[in-house]
């Protein structure tokens, strides 16, 4: 029975197996690289093997800026982070509770604005932060994101309110509970796993985004760890051993958030996903 | 506050006060802009002195600027990739599913998808380097023809960002499909195997339908997510060269505004870019509704 099953899925087994050996390669490749000398690597970057050292990190982490940059990171995303799941639980609150005149304003509004590539808008945006003073600033970074990645914690605030039974609301109209505290007291408590994975989301994207970066911090001397390790790798094209240890202490807070919000993710994005 | 509206008049309703926050923030941050870089389009402006308005005249130098149908054509391009970023997950999402290990392949599977896409930038910088491992394991076994300059050569280079893209979104892509298998009745399966259908016919006649919701979910997902930005992939990469083989349009967004003095031509660009995506979201709508009314035939 075994040989018969072997049989006829080698062909399954073969895919599967190439695409785990392409997908773990490179990342294996590039800590091989993050852990070996600079001179060892510029003389012969395609070999594996040879020394293992931890000092490239080091050098990275204190010399090369990444630690200010994860700070710098830390305090542009947690803001975007507050602030966008701060929005998106009202805004997704009421789409899913509320039926009201300019509902469908706010649908069009929120959704669209998801589908509004940050490159066509950077140019006035420049304009509006350079006229208020508020260029150069990681929290007014972090309030540009904030409300540009609302839209898609909305949309996923919405489908998880919208799946809340009308009951428990109802419990608190007839305790004479008003909208706010319905909302704070009732739909907060219950959105607490929602929260969560939409944090974590919005925490991703805003860690991942460049092109704003680059282009609202003018001067350079606040990078975020996206603008860091772009920074690195402009100097050093080919991308040596520096650039490699760069990439790895950036990936590392990322890593991080996913492994302790592991629960909420699989659970928040499977969710969202079968809806349709 | 928001209560007291409510018996006075019947459109007024907590919930315009709780989404007025959002949309306000929305309105400034984002719909200002897009208002905004229309009017730039029209106008000759250095970010210095006040903005000169000159008609068309950003729009019809696009027209004449010869690297200009390459950035469109790169555009294109990379959007055919949706295909292939469609397709590989969905093959070995159907490949993995009844594995054993099929969790733990698909949780290695979804690393990338962690990484942001300048760190993706970077590893392959490092792996397909001209003398890197990929290209010195080809020439090893005798392929060295096969060795390109995958980020030198014009011809390869946007087939490497397909790819490179393809490599960091397969995890995602697999996991919604498993999830949209997992909701498949094995009875479906396993009456369509007692009726003798290969494996190819399964793909194509009982998978592809069941999966549509996903795929359309997917397409959807890697739209607004990486269509509307290749930039952090082409700047990882290929700073959009050799010269603009590479360059994309927003891409060249951000080297107009990097040089300073031509904005308008910039915020032309922007306009372009943003019709590029309306375009794009109205065939997927079309698309949608075409195959709706076969349904309903």
């Amino acid at each position: 029975m075994e040989l018969v099953m072997k049989k006829k899925n080698w062909f399954e087994t073969v895919i599967v197996a190439l695409a785990l050996a392409i997908v773990l390669g490179p990342i294996l490749w590039v800590v091989r690289v993050a852990l070996k000398p600079t001179e060892e690597y510029v003389g012969e970057p395609a070999n594996f093997g040879g020394t293992w050292t931890l000092a490239n990190l080091g050098t990275v982490w204190v010399t090369g800026g990444m630690a200010e940059a994860i700070l710098h990171s830390a305090i542009t995303v947690g803001v975007g982070a507050t602030l966008a799941v701060g929005l998106a639980a009202c805004t997704g609150f009421a789409l899913a509770r509320y039926r009201f005149l300019g509902r469908q304003l706010a649908i069009v509004l929120t959704t669209g604005a998801m589908f509004l590539p940050a490159a066509a808008l950077v140019i006035p945006m420049f304009e509006l932060l350079h006229a208020w003073g508020m260029l150069d600033s990681l929290v007014w970074l972090g309030v540009v994101y904030g409300v540009m990645f609302s839209a898609w914690a909305t949309v996923f605030m919405r489908s998880f309110f919208s799946q809340l039974p009308s009951e428990v609301f109802e419990a608190g109209d007839v305790d004479g509970a008003g909208p706010v505290r319905q909302f704070v007291s009732i739909a907060l408590p219950m959105a607490k796993p929602a929260l969560a994975t939409a944090f974590i989301l919005t925490c991703f994207l805003q860690w991942s985004e460049l092109l704003l970066a680059l282009l609202l911090l003018p001067s350079g001397d606040t990078p975020t760890v996206a603008v860091a390790i772009a920074q690195f790798s402009s100097q050093f094209r080919t991308g040596g051993p520096l650039t490699a240890a760069a990439m790895l202490v950036g990936t590392a807070p990322v890593l991080l958030l996913f492994v302790f919000g592991q629960r909420w993710l699989q659970a928040g994005a499977i969710s969202g996903a079968v809806k349709d | 506050m928001a209560a007291k509206k409510r018996p006075r008049s019947k459109v007024a309703s907590p919930g315009q006060a709780f989404v007025l926050p959002q949309l306000l923030l929305i309105l400034a941050f984002i719909f200002w802009p897009l208002c905004a870089v229309f009017y730039y389009s029209t106008t000759q402006y250095d970010g210095l002195s006040e903005p000169v308005n000159v008609g068309l005249d950003n729009f019809i130098f696009l027209a004449t600027w010869p690297d200009f149908y390459r950035i469109l054509f790169n555009n294109l391009l990379l959007i055919g990739g949706v295909v292939v970023w469609v397709f590989v997950p969905f093959v070995m999402a159907i490949a993995v599913f009844p594995m054993k290990a099929a969790s733990t392949i698909r949780a290695i599977l979804y690393i990338p998808a962690m990484l942001p896409p300048i760190i993706v930038g970077g590893v392959f910088r490092i792996v397909l380097a001209d003398e890197g491992p990929v290209n010195a394991g080809l020439r090893a076994v005798g392929l060295g023809f096969l060795a390109p300059g995958w980020f030198t050569d014009p011809n390869i280079v946007l087939i490497t960002v397909v790819v490179v893209i393809g490599w960091a979104t397969l995890g995602s892509g697999v996991l919604f499909y498993s999830t949209g298998l997992a909701a498949i009745s094995p009875s479906f399966i396993e009456a369509a195997q007692l009726d003798g259908v290969n494996r190819w016919q399964m793909i194509w006649h009982i998978y592809r339908p069941a999966l549509r919701p996903i795929t359309r979910f997917w397409i959807l997902l890697l739209t607004i997510s990486t269509v509307t930005g290749f930039f952090p992939w082409i700047y990882g990469l290929t700073q959009g060269g050799p010269g603009v083989a590479s360059t994309t349009l927003d891409y060249a967004v951000y080297a107009t505004l990097n040089q300073g003095s031509t904005l308008g031509r910039g915020a032309a660009i922007a306009v372009v870019s943003l019709v590029f995506i309306a375009l794009i979201v109205l065939i997927q709508a079309g698309m949608r509704r075409i195959r709706k009314a076969e349904e309903w035939n």
